[in-house]
């Protein structure tokens, strides 16, 4: 009996506890609620939904822990993937030219909002929700309102970012374990993990003793904005057309998953882990849902009852760990 | 006093030294001296000028006027990293921890190369060294901690401090200046603190015990200077330093005549 207390407290200490519990809860429930939910065809169509939202969503967490937000990954998502096919229809353009240009452009755009942070010190709020919708409109402009369709002689050069398998399997999903693997190692054992984690923790102290607080934030809005862009690439390469407003309203899902993960706004808590679980959970009401039948319009009420369930949920674990490791 | 003492002449030595801030005269030719392994007590009341002078010793300000000495030799303690580099450290009020993170990343701070593996543009931080290097920091001082993985956040104030503290010695601090290291610290904590002091003089390092609290200074010092509106009103050993005297200076603001 102590034995199997001892194992509960040890699973309860895991940081990402109550994301796990979360994530558990929300299969049992649809598990049983339809059966077509444990099939082949629905597990794969999570995995390739919640690879999509982490590729962009652990970033987006990353930033949260350096205690700042980024609002604008929707509308950069966007343009980049607006771009490429506008520069190769507009312009005649390369695929890989194209596709260059719209990384660099990401590249800049995020490079731009942290300058901006940290030089004219605005809050990353006002910021990225400027970005959001400039850069949104600067789709609107480039479109006029049209969907941008992809040269179908080109569409080729796009499966090395979204292959999608006989079996259901997209190859998107390699490129979500690489980064993923990426950024966990990066944020658990380099140094420039400690200090985001100490950027969002106590900036003072960070700066105090002598970490680049600046700097870190600025090369995380960076990353988002990639990140961004490579989301952008991937739903290119799944769908081939792109509209206006592809990409809007996924900066509050991204902001969703990472507190679903664990993630505290205000900066010092979260983990790519929990992260990957906040979008799998939210990967799995989005196709539970569908495969129960349930109107869409359910969705959004749904996942807003998520956010505030979950984070009663990650709370309650976390106060239990506090008081188990005392 | 301390027969480790090989050395002569005083570690830190303060001449003359003037600052002003806009209209205020914050300190009006200050001078005293900090031998080796010896804990001094700054005293005096709020806006004695203990702020002022503790900026000046890390490096934030220079003096207006007056002279520093570091072991014998005139310096200019011109950036807070010069201080650093020399050996002064200065433990702050707040700490200068995080608290959600665990001990030892709190450890190496800013300062993760000592304890990683560089490949190419990255730092691996080798945690079980890490870990193991921030134990035996902490241990050197006595301090009992059951695991450094904890988060910062479990600790008590006194057992913080501590800490603080461990990582100021372990970063080769010479002079460590605490500024009012027991001001928010309860009975029992106030205890643990004094005694990571005491230990840190045995180790060879220096103490400026900042405090405006006499009898916690009492508890520890073996000399004591007494500041009251930018001048030095009191600056006795041990041995002739009287508890009522000094506490009514303190408050009084002068030299009191026995």
């Amino acid at each position: 009996m102590a034995r199997l207390s001892g194992i509960f407290q040890s699973a309860a200490t895991l940081r990402e506890a109550g994301a796990l519990l979360s994530a558990i809860i929300v299969a049992v429930v649809f598990s049983v609620w339809t059966p077509y939910f444990l099939t082949l065809e629905s597990i794969t169509s999570v995995l390739v939904v919640t690879s999509e939202m982490a590729i962009l969503a652990m970033p987006v967490t990353l930033l949260m822990i350096a205690g700042e937000f980024d609002l604008s990954v929707g509308s950069v998502l966007g343009l980049c993937s607006v771009l490429v096919p506008w520069l190769m229809v507009t312009w005649k353009f390369p695929p890989i030219v194209s596709v260059l240009i719209a990384f660099i452009v990401a590249l800049l755009i995020g490079y731009l909002h942290g300058s901006l942070v940290h030089k004219l010190r605005i809050p990353s709020f006002i910021v990225t929700l400027a970005g959001l919708l400039f850069w949104r409109g600067v789709v609107f402009v480039l479109t006029q309102g049209f969907p941008v369709r992809v040269p179908p002689d080109q569409v080729w050069f796009f499966q090395f970012f979204a292959h999608r398998f006989p079996n259901g399997f997209n190859l998107s999903l390699i490129w979500f374990l690489a980064y993923a693997a990426i950024l966990f190692l990066i944020l658990t054992y380099d140094r420039f993990g400690n200090w985001v984690y100490a950027s969002g923790g106590n900036e003072r102290a960070a700066r105090k003793m002598g970490v680049p607080v600046d700097k870190v934030r600025t090369l995380l809005f960076m990353l988002t904005a990639v990140s961004a862009f490579l989301t952008g690439i991937i739903q290119v390469a799944r769908f081939t057309s792109v509209d206006a407003s592809r990409g809007e309203s996924l900066e509050l899902e991204m902001i969703a998953a990472s507190v679903i993960g664990g993630a505290s706004l205000s900066g010092g808590v979260g983990s790519i882990v929990g992260t990957i679980i906040g979008c799998l959970i939210v990967g799995m009401i989005r196709n539970g849902l569908a495969t129960a039948g349930i109107a869409s319009y359910w969705y959004t009420a749904i996942i807003g009852l998520l956010i505030l369930g979950a984070v009663i949920v990650n709370k309650t674990t976390g106060r239990l760990r506090t008081k188990w490791a005392t | 006093m301390n027969a480790h003492n090989l050395q002569t002449g005083p570690l830190l030595e303060v001449r003359n030294v003037k600052k002003a801030f806009g209209n205020v005269q914050a300190l009006n030719g200050v001078s005293f001296a900090i031998g080796r392994a010896s804990v001094v007590a700054l005293l005096g009341d709020n806006g004695a000028g203990k702020s002022s002078l503790i900026s000046l010793l890390n490096g934030l300000y220079t003096p207006d006027s007056g002279e520093i000495f570091w072991q014998g030799q005139a310096v200019r303690l011109s950036s807070p990293r010069i201080a650093a580099v020399l050996g002064i450290a200065t433990v702050f009020q707040d700490l200068a921890m995080v608290d959600e993170m665990s001990i030892y990343r709190n450890m190496f701070l800013g300062r993760e190369e000592l304890v990683s593996r560089r490949i190419g543009p990255f730092y691996f931080m080798a945690h079980s060294y890490a870990k193991r290097e921030a134990s035996k920091a902490i241990a050197a001082l006595g301090i009992k901690i059951k695991s450094t993985e904890a988060p910062v956040v479990v600790l008590s104030g006194g057992q913080r401090q501590s800490i603080a503290i461990a990582r100021a010695v372990h970063f080769g601090g010479r002079l460590l200046v605490l500024d009012e290291p027991t001001s928010a610290l309860s009975l029992r904590q106030t205890a643990q603190v004094l005694a990571t002091v005491e230990r840190t003089r045995e180790k060879g390092a220096s103490v400026l015990f900042i405090s405006h609290n006499v009898r916690h200074a009492f508890q520890v010092a073996d000399h004591f200077v007494v500041l009251s509106q930018g001048e030095v009103v009191r600056d006795v050993p041990r041995e002739q330093a009287d508890f009522d005297q000094i506490s009514t200076m303190i408050m009084e603001g002068k030299a009191v005549e026995r």
